[in-house]
C-alpha cells in the first residue's frame, strides 16, 4: 500500500496566448485552461503504482477557483480525492510562496509516502517547486524521472540527465519529478470526468493550512518581479526580399536580433 | 559595520559551462568592486577556474562530492554560503544544476530565478536583475531576489566563456564543510549515445519537404544543419511515402510536436498538418520557392527562392558567424 | 389409348410404406435442423437483449426490399448472377415440393382434389427441370469461382465444398430418378419434363426398363441427402437462408449516417450516475441482433473488396473482422475474456475511415461500422491512447477544435471581408456554418471566402457564429468518445436556440451529416443544407449567375458523407455542367460506389498502419481519367488530394478544387451591385 500525494497544476494554454496590439497585453481571455502536461505524467505514474500495489491518492491543486476543473480531471484519471488550495492572499507567490503553502497541506494530510509532481509546468518552466517542497518537508528528491519502481520503502528510480541515464534507489517518504517520457498519460472521457464529481474534494484556505499572511502571496516571497514587458506576437511574416546573398544577409542578421543564432 | 563583501560565486559540475559563468561573473565582480569566486571539488579544476578568472576558488576535496548529487552539494554549498555571505550565486542550468538551486535556496531561505535569459546589475547596483521568459515566450519577466545570496541559474551558451589567462593569479581556499550521507544511493549510470538530437527535443531544427526533389540532396540540409547546430526534420512524405528519413524525424499532426527556439522550412508547403507540428516554435523562417505557399502565413521570416540556391549561401553565413 | 389428365404420380415405383418411413426419418432430420436452429438463436441471446420490432410493417418491407428481391446480391454482376441462378431455382424447387406436399398430404384429404392436374401440371413439370438446370448452372458457377478463379477475399472452406457438392448430387440424382420414372412409366405428357425426359431416353437405350430396380435406393439416397442438406442448414453457412431475413427483420432502423446512441447524456446527468458500461470488449457484449448479424455472413468478400482500409493494406478487412467475432460467439458462447487484443487488433479498428462502402454493399445487411465504434468506445472508456488521439480529444475540449489552434482566432480568415456573427446580425436568414476546416485549414479557409462571395454575389443575408462556433465533435463520435460528443450537441443545439437558428449552410459533409441525421435525437430542429445543393439551387434559381467559363476536363470525387450516407449525388455535378463546356469524366467508382479519401473515421487525426495511401490509391484514380481538375466538396477530401498531389509530385495530376472556389471564379461582377 502506497499513499500518494499529486501536485498538479491548472495553467494556461501556453500556445494560445497572444498579445492584444493595442493594450499591449497578453490575452487570457478564451484561452483554455489545462492540466499541465507533466503533472499529467505524475498522475499516471501515480494511478499505476495504485494500480500495482495498492493505497490511495490524493491529488492537490493550488490556485484560483476555477484549478476545481484541474482536479476533477485528475480525480477522473483515477486519483482518489483531491484538494484546492485557494485563497486570494495566495496571489503574487513565488516559487518558495507555494511550496510553503503545498507544505503545509502536505502535513496536515500526513499519511503519505510518496509525492510526485511534474519536474516543470508548463506555463512557467521554473523547476523549483518540488525541490524546495522536497527540503522544507525533509525529503529526499529524485528528480527527471523516467521510470519509478518500489519494493517495500525503497524505491528506484531511473533519471534522464542530459548526457547520461542514473539508476537511483533510496527510501520512502520521497519527491519525485518526473518527465514527459515516463509514460502517456490515459486520457478520461467525458463520463469519467462527470463521475468524478462523487469522489471526495475538499477546498482549503490560508487559515486551513494555518499559515499568515506574511507568509503568503506577495509578502511571503522571496524573489519579487519588478515588472514584465510583452516580447512578441504573432508570427512576423517578414518576406526578405532581394537577391540570393542580400536576403540571406538580411535573414542572419534578424536571427541574430531574435537571440536565436549566434554569432 | 564591516563592509559587506558582495563577492559573486559561480558553479556548475560541468567545467565549460563553469568557464560561462566565470565570463559573465566576471563583469558582474567588477562592477560590484568584488571578488568572483568558483566553487571546485579538485584542484586541477580549481587551478583551472583560476586561469579562467576566478579571484579565489573554495576547494573542497570531499569523497562525498565526486559525483554530482543534490544532497551533498546542498549540503557543502549552504554552509559555506552562510559563512561566507556571498552577494549572488550563478549555477550553470543543466539539470543538475536545476534541481540544485531551489533546493539550495530553501535551505538558505533566499530566493532564486531560473532559466534566465538575461543578468545585470540594477542602477543602483544594489541588485542582480535577473530575466526570464514566461506565457509561452510572450512576457519577459524582471526579478530580483529580496534576501542574499541571490541564485540564478544560467542556461548554457547565453554567456561567453570568460578567456583564459594563465597568468592570472588567484587564491585557493580549502574548505571542510560538514556533508552528510546522501538520501539516494546511485545503482548504475549509463552515458546516452549521442545519435543526435530528437527534434522533439531540439533548441533549432531545419526540416525540409518536397522542394527536396531528390535522396541525394539531402546532404545539402544536412550540412546546413551542421553548419546551425541544429537537428534534422521533415514533412510528412519525406517519412511516410519516400521513407528518406525514419518516422521519429517527422514533424506533424500525426508525427512529432516540436518547440525549438529556432524552425528552419526548407521547401514545405505548410499544409495545415503540418504547421500543427511546428506551431509552439519560438521563430520560424521558411524558403520556398512558392510565393503563395501556406508556410510564409505561418513564418516569421520567409525567403521565396529556390532552396538549392539559398541554403548553400545560407550555410556558408552562418559558418562564417560561427568563425567569428 | 388410356384417357387420363396429365397428373403426378405420388411415391411413383415406391413400396407403400414409404411416406411412413420418410415421415418418421424426416422428423429425425427436423428435430437436428430445430435444434441446430434452437442453438445458434440462443447463442445470440447471450448477448445483451433488446428486442425491437417497432414498426413491424417497414422491417417486413425491408426484408422484401433488401432480401427478397436479392437487389443488394446483384450489385455485382456475375457474382449476383451466379447466386440470382442458385437462388431462383432452388425457390423454385422448393415452391415445387411445397406443392407437392400441399396437394398429397392437405388438398386431397380436405378438397378430395389434386392442383397438380392437366395444363397446370404441365406448367409445373416444365418449369421444375428448367429451374433445376438453372440451379444447377449457378452451382457450377460457384464451385468454378472458389476453387479456380479464386477471386481476393474469397476463400474457399470445407463448408462450401459440402454443400455444393451435396446440393449437386441432390439436383443430378434428382434428374436421373425422373429420367427413371419417366423410363418406366412412359406416361404421354413425358416430353414436358424436358430434361427428366432426355435422361429417360438415355436410360432406356443403355440400360432398359429394368433401371427401374435401382429406384427405391436411389429415391431413399437423394431423400437422405435432402433431408441432410435441410438438417446441415443451422450447421453451415447455408444458415444465411434464416440470418439474412432475420437480420434485415431487426436491423436497427437508425437513419443512415446516424451512430447507434449508447446512452443519453440528459438522463445520465439527471439522474447524476455516470456509472454506465460503454462500448464491447467481449462478445457478450454485443446486442443480440448485433450477434446475429455475425452468423449471418456467408464471407462473400464484397465488403472486404471495397473497403479502402483493405485496400491500403492496413490490417482491417471487414469480412475477417465479422467472421472473427462470429468464430469467438462459436467458439466461446457465454465468454468474458478481452476481444480486444487477443482476436481483433486494436489498429484493425482504428484503420476504419467509416466510409460505409462495407455495409452499403453487405447483401445481408450486417453493419461493420457498428461493431468498429461499438469496440473503439470500449478502447476510448479505457483511456490507453496513443499521443494523437489523446492530442486531438485534449483539443477538442480545451480548444473547441480538432487542430488544438487558439480559439480567439477561428474567424480569421474572414479578415478583409464583409461577414457578420450572429451577435452583429441577429436577423440573418441562413447561418453559415464555416466548420473548423474552413475556419483553420488555409486550404479551406479560401473554400469559406469562395462561399462568402458566392453569399453575396446571391444577396443572401446570413451570419457565422464566429468565435462561438465550436467543433460539433462529430469527429469524437466516429473515434469512440460518445460523451464529448453528446455534451457538444447539446450545448450547439442550445445556442442554435438562442439564435433561432432555422436553417443552416455548410460545406462539410461531416458536419452536415451530423446536423441532419444525429441532431433531432438531441433535440433539434433546423434545416440543413450542403454547399453544393445550396449551389446548385441558386444557378437553378437564377439567383446565381456566372460567366462562362474554359474548356475543361473535371472529374468529380463523391465524398462519403454526402453521397453514399446521405444519397447527394446531382447536384455537384449539375453545378459543374453550368460552369461552361465542362466534360464530367466520371472515375470508375463513383457515386455510391465512391472511394474513401482516407480522412474519415478520424484517420484524417491520427496514423494508421498501412502499406499504401488511401488518399493516393484514389488520386491516382482520378488522374487516370485524365482530366484537369479534381473537383471535391468537402474540406476533408480537399486536404487529402493536396497532400497526395505533393507526394505524387507530377505536373501532369489534376489541380484539386472545391466546387464553391470553381464558382466563385466565375461569378459575374455585376452580381455585386
Amino acid at each position: 500500500m502506497v499513499n500518494i500525494i499529486v501536485l498538479v497544476k491548472q495553467v494556461l494554454q501556453t500556445a494560445d496566448l497572444k498579445i492584444d496590439k493595442t493594450s499591449k497585453a497578453v490575452v487570457t481571455q478564451g484561452v483554455p485552461r489545462v492540466v499541465s502536461e507533466t503533472d499529467k505524467n505524475a498522475l499516471e505514474e501515480a494511478i499505476r503504482i495504485k494500480e500495482k500495489h495498492g493505497g490511495k491518492i490524493t491529488a492537490i491543486s493550488m490556485g484560483p477557483p476555477e484549478a476545481k476543473e484541474a482536479l476533477r480531471e485528475a480525480l477522473a484519471m483515477g486519483a482518489d480525492e483531491a484538494v484546492l488550495l485557494t485563497d486570494p492572499r495566495f496571489e503574487g507567490s513565488d516559487s518558495h510562496a507555494v511550496a510553503s503553502v503545498l507544505a503545509a497541506a502536505v502535513t496536515k494530510i500526513i499519511d503519505y509516502d510518496l509525492i510526485i509532481c511534474g519536474a516543470y509546468s508548463e506555463d512557467m518552466f521554473a523547476f523549483q517547486v518540488g525541490p524546495r517542497l522536497a527540503e522544507m518537508c525533509n525529503l529526499p528528491q529524485f528528480t527527471y524521472a523516467t521510470k519509478i519502481n518500489l519494493e517495500g520503502t525503497k524505491i528506484i528510480v531511473e533519471r534522464d540527465l542530459e548526457n547520461e541515464r542514473q539508476i537511483v534507489e533510496g527510501k520512502l517518504p520521497c519527491l519525485v519529478s518526473v518527465v514527459r517520457e515516463i509514460n502517456e498519460p490515459r486520457l478520461p472521457t467525458l463520463m469519467a470526468i462527470m463521475a468524478s464529481s462523487k469522489k471526495p474534494t475538499s477546498i482549503w484556505s490560508a487559515d486551513d493550512v494555518r499559515l499568515s499572511e506574511s507568509e503568503l502571496g506577495y509578502n511571503g516571497s522571496l524573489d519579487e518581479l519588478l515588472r514584465s514587458a510583452v516580447s512578441s506576437g504573432e508570427r512576423k511574416r517578414i518576406i526578405l526580399e532581394g537577391k540570393a546573398k542580400d536576403a540571406v544577409f538580411k535573414l542572419t542578421r534578424a536571427l541574430q536580433q531574435e537571440g536565436v543564432l549566434k554569432g | 559595520m564591516a563592509q559587506e563583501k558582495r563577492d559573486i560565486w559561480v558553479f556548475s559540475e560541468q567545467p565549460q559551462h563553469a568557464f560561462e559563468l566565470l565570463g559573465k561573473g566576471n563583469a558582474l565582480s567588477e562592477e560590484l568592486g568584488s571578488d568572483l569566486v568558483a566553487f571546485a571539488t579538485t584542484s586541477a579544476s580549481a587551478d583551472e577556474y583560476i586561469r579562467h578568472g576566478a579571484d579565489k576558488v573554495i576547494l573542497v576535496n570531499h569523497p562525498l562530492l565526486g559525483e554530482f548529487q543534490v544532497d551533498t552539494y546542498t549540503d557543502a554549498l549552504s554552509e559555506l554560503a552562510n559563512e561566507h555571505k556571498p552577494e549572488a550565486i550563478l549555477i550553470g542550468a543543466t539539470r543538475n544544476g536545476l534541481e540544485l538551486a531551489p533546493r539550495l535556496a530553501e535551505r538558505l531561505k533566499t530566493g532564486c530565478v531560473t532559466e534566465v535569459t538575461r543578468i545585470e546589475l540594477d542602477a543602483d547596483k544594489k541588485f542582480l536583475l535577473m530575466d526570464r521568459v514566461t506565457m509561452g515566450g510572450n512576457l519577459v519577466e524582471t526579478h530580483i531576489s529580496r534576501s542574499k545570496p541571490q541564485i540564478a541559474t544560467v542556461p548554457k551558451g547565453l554567456f561567453a566563456q570568460s578567456t583564459l589567462n594563465p597568468s592570472h593569479k588567484g587564491q585557493v581556499i580549502v574548505a571542510e564543510p560538514t556533508i552528510k550521507s546522501p538520501t539516494t544511493k546511485l545503482l548504475e549510470k549509463k552515458s546516452k549515445e549521442i545519435k543526435g538530437v530528437k527534434v522533439s527535443d531540439a533548441t533549432i531544427i531545419v526540416s525540409f519537404g518536397r522542394g527536396v526533389r531528390k535522396k541525394e540532396d539531402m546532404i545539402m540540409v544536412e550540412d546546413f544543419a551542421k553548419a546551425v547546430g541544429g537537428a534534422v526534420g521533415c514533412s510528412r512524405p519525406i517519412a511516410e511515402d519516400l521513407r528518406w528519413l525514419p518516422e521519429e524525424q517527422y514533424i506533424g499532426l500525426s508525427g512529432q510536436k516540436v518547440n525549438p527556439k529556432l524552425y528552419l522550412a526548407c521547401g514545405i508547403s505548410g499544409q495545415i498538418q503540418h504547421i500543427t507540428g511546428i506551431r509552439n516554435s519560438k521563430v520560424i523562417v521558411s524558403i520556398n520557392n512558392d510565393p503563395k505557399a501556406p508556410i510564409f502565413e505561418f513564418s516569421d521570416y520567409g525567403i521565396v527562392g529556390d532552396l538549392y540556391v539559398i541554403l548553400p549561401i545560407l550555410t556558408d553565413a552562418v559558418r562564417q558567424l560561427a568563425k567569428n | 389409348m388410356r384417357f387420363t389428365l396429365p397428373h403426378r404420380i405420388a411415391y411413383d415405383l415406391m413400396p407403400a410404406l414409404t411416406p411412413l418411413v420418410m415421415y418418421t426419418g424426416l422428423s429425425g432430420f427436423a428435430v437436428i435442423f430445430v435444434y441446430g436452429v434452437y442453438r445458434r438463436f440462443r447463442m445470440y441471446f447471450r448477448g445483451v437483449t433488446g428486442f425491437q420490432l417497432d414498426r413491424l410493417g417497414t422491417r417486413v418491407e425491408r426484408v422484401f426490399v433488401n432480401v427478397f428481391s436479392q437487389r443488394k446480391v446483384v450489385r455485382k454482376r456475375y457474382p449476383g448472377f451466379m447466386h440470382l441462378l442458385i437462388y431462383l431455382g432452388f425457390l423454385v424447387l422448393l415452391i415445387g415440393t411445397l406443392l407437392v406436399f400441399i396437394d398429397y398430404d392437405i388438398w386431397i384429404t380436405f378438397f378430395h382434389q389434386q392442383i397438380l392436374v392437366g395444363n397446370f401440371y404441365l406448367v409445373y413439370e416444365a418449369s421444375l427441370d428448367a429451374f433445376g438446370l438453372v440451379a444447377i448452372a449457378g452451382l457450377v458457377i460457384a464451385i468454378f469461382r472458389r476453387s479456380v478463379t479464386r477471386p481476393p477475399n474469397l476463400p474457399s472452406s470445407r463448408d462450401d465444398v459440402f454443400i455444393f457438392s451435396i446440393l449437386l448430387v441432390i439436383l443430378i440424382t434428382g434428374y436421373i430418378m425422373e429420367g427413371i420414372r419417366l423410363a418406366v412409366d412412359n406416361p404421354p405428357w413425358a416430353a414436358w419434363s424436358f430434361v427428366g425426359y432426355r435422361v429417360s431416353l438415355l436410360l432406356l437405350a443403355t440400360i432398359g426398363k429394368r433401371v427401374g430396380n435401382v429406384y427405391p435406393a436411389l429415391w431413399w439416397f437423394h431423400a437422405l441427402l435432402a433431408f441432410t442438406a435441410i438438417a446441415a442448414i443451422p450447421y453451415t453457412k447455408l444458415f444465411h437462408l434464416i440470418t439474412s431475413p432475420f437480420n434485415a427483420l431487426f436491423a436497427d432502423q437508425r437513419p443512415i449516417g446516424q451512430l447507434s446512441t449508447p446512452f443519453d447524456l440528459r438522463q445520465l446527468m439527471a439522474s447524476g450516475n455516470f456509472d454506465v458500461k460503454v462500448g464491447s470488449s467481449t462478445i457478450g457484449d454485443f446486442s443480440w441482433r448485433e450477434r446475429l448479424s455475425f452468423d449471418s455472413c456467408t464471407s462473400c468478400g464484397r465488403c472486404s473488396n471495397v473497403c479502402p482500409a483493405t485496400a491500403a493494406e492496413t490490417p482491417l478487412s471487414p469480412m475477417h473482422l465479422i467472421l472473427k467475432l462470429r468464430n469467438v460467439m462459436l467458439t466461446e458462447q457465454g465468454s468474458v475474456s478481452s476481444l480486444i487484443g487477443p482476436v481483433i487488433d486494436q489498429q484493425e479498428l482504428w484503420a476504419c475511415t467509416t466510409c460505409r462502402a462495407c455495409v452499403h454493399e453487405c447483401p445481408v445487411l450486417i453493419d461493420h461500422i457498428d461493431a468498429i465504434v461499438d469496440m473503439r468506445r470500449h478502447l476510448i472508456g479505457e483511456g490507453k491512447l496513443d499521443r494523437t488521439k489523446r492530442d486531438l480529444l485534449n483539443n477538442l475540449s480545451s480548444s473547441a477544435n480538432p487542430y488544438g489552434l487558439p480559439m480567439n482566432d477561428r474567424l480569421n480568415w474572414a479578415k478583409g471581408l464583409d461577414v457578420k456573427t450572429a451577435k452583429e446580425q441577429p436577423e440573418f436568414e441562413i447561418l453559415y456554418w464555416v466548420g473548423c476546416s474552413g475556419s483553420y485549414d488555409p486550404r479551406n479557409q479560401a473554400v469559406s471566402r469562395a462561399m462568402v462571395k458566392i453569399l453575396h454575389a446571391a444577396k443572401i443575408r446570413f451570419s457565422v457564429l464566429g468565435n462561438e462556433e465550436r467543433c460539433n465533435c462529430e469527429v469524437a463520435r466516429r473515434i469512440g468518445e460518445e460523451g464529448r460528443f453528446q455534451q457538444s450537441a447539446l450545448e450547439l443545439i442550445q445556442l442554435f436556440e438562442k439564435y433561432n437558428v432555422k436553417t443552416i449552410l455548410t460545406q462539410c459533409p461531416h458536419c452536415f451529416n451530423t446536423f441532419r441525421n444525429e441532431y433531432p435525437e438531441f433535440g433539434a430542429s433546423f434545416q440543413v443544407i450542403h454547399h453544393t445543393q445550396f449551389i446548385a439551387d441558386l444557378i437553378e434559381s437564377g439567383r446565381l449567375t456566372l460567366r462562362k467559363g474554359t474548356e475543361q476536363i473535371v472529374t468529380f470525387h463523391d465524398p462519403c458523407y454526402l453521397g453514399r450516407y446521405n444519397s447527394v449525388f446531382d447536384k455537384s455535378r449539375s453545378i459543374l455542367s453550368s460552369l461552361g463546356p465542362v466534360t464530367i469524366r466520371e472515375m470508375r467508382r463513383h457515386r455510391e460506389n465512391s472511394f474513401c479519401c482516407g480522412a474519415g473515421g478520424a484517420n484524417f487525426w491520427y496514423k494508421v498502419d498501412q502499406k499504401k495511401r488511401i488518399n493516393q490509391i484514389r488520386f491516382e484514380e482520378a488522374r487516370e481519367t485524365k482530366s484537369n481538375i479534381l473537383a471535391t466538396a468537402c474540406p476533408f477530401c480537399t486536404s487529402m488530394f493536396e497532400d497526395a498531389a505533393v507526394s505524387v509530385g507530377s505536373k501532369t495530376s489534376p489541380r484539386v478544387s472545391d466546387v464553391a472556389e470553381l464558382v466563385a471564379d466565375l461569378i459575374d461582377p455585376s452580381q455585386f451591385y
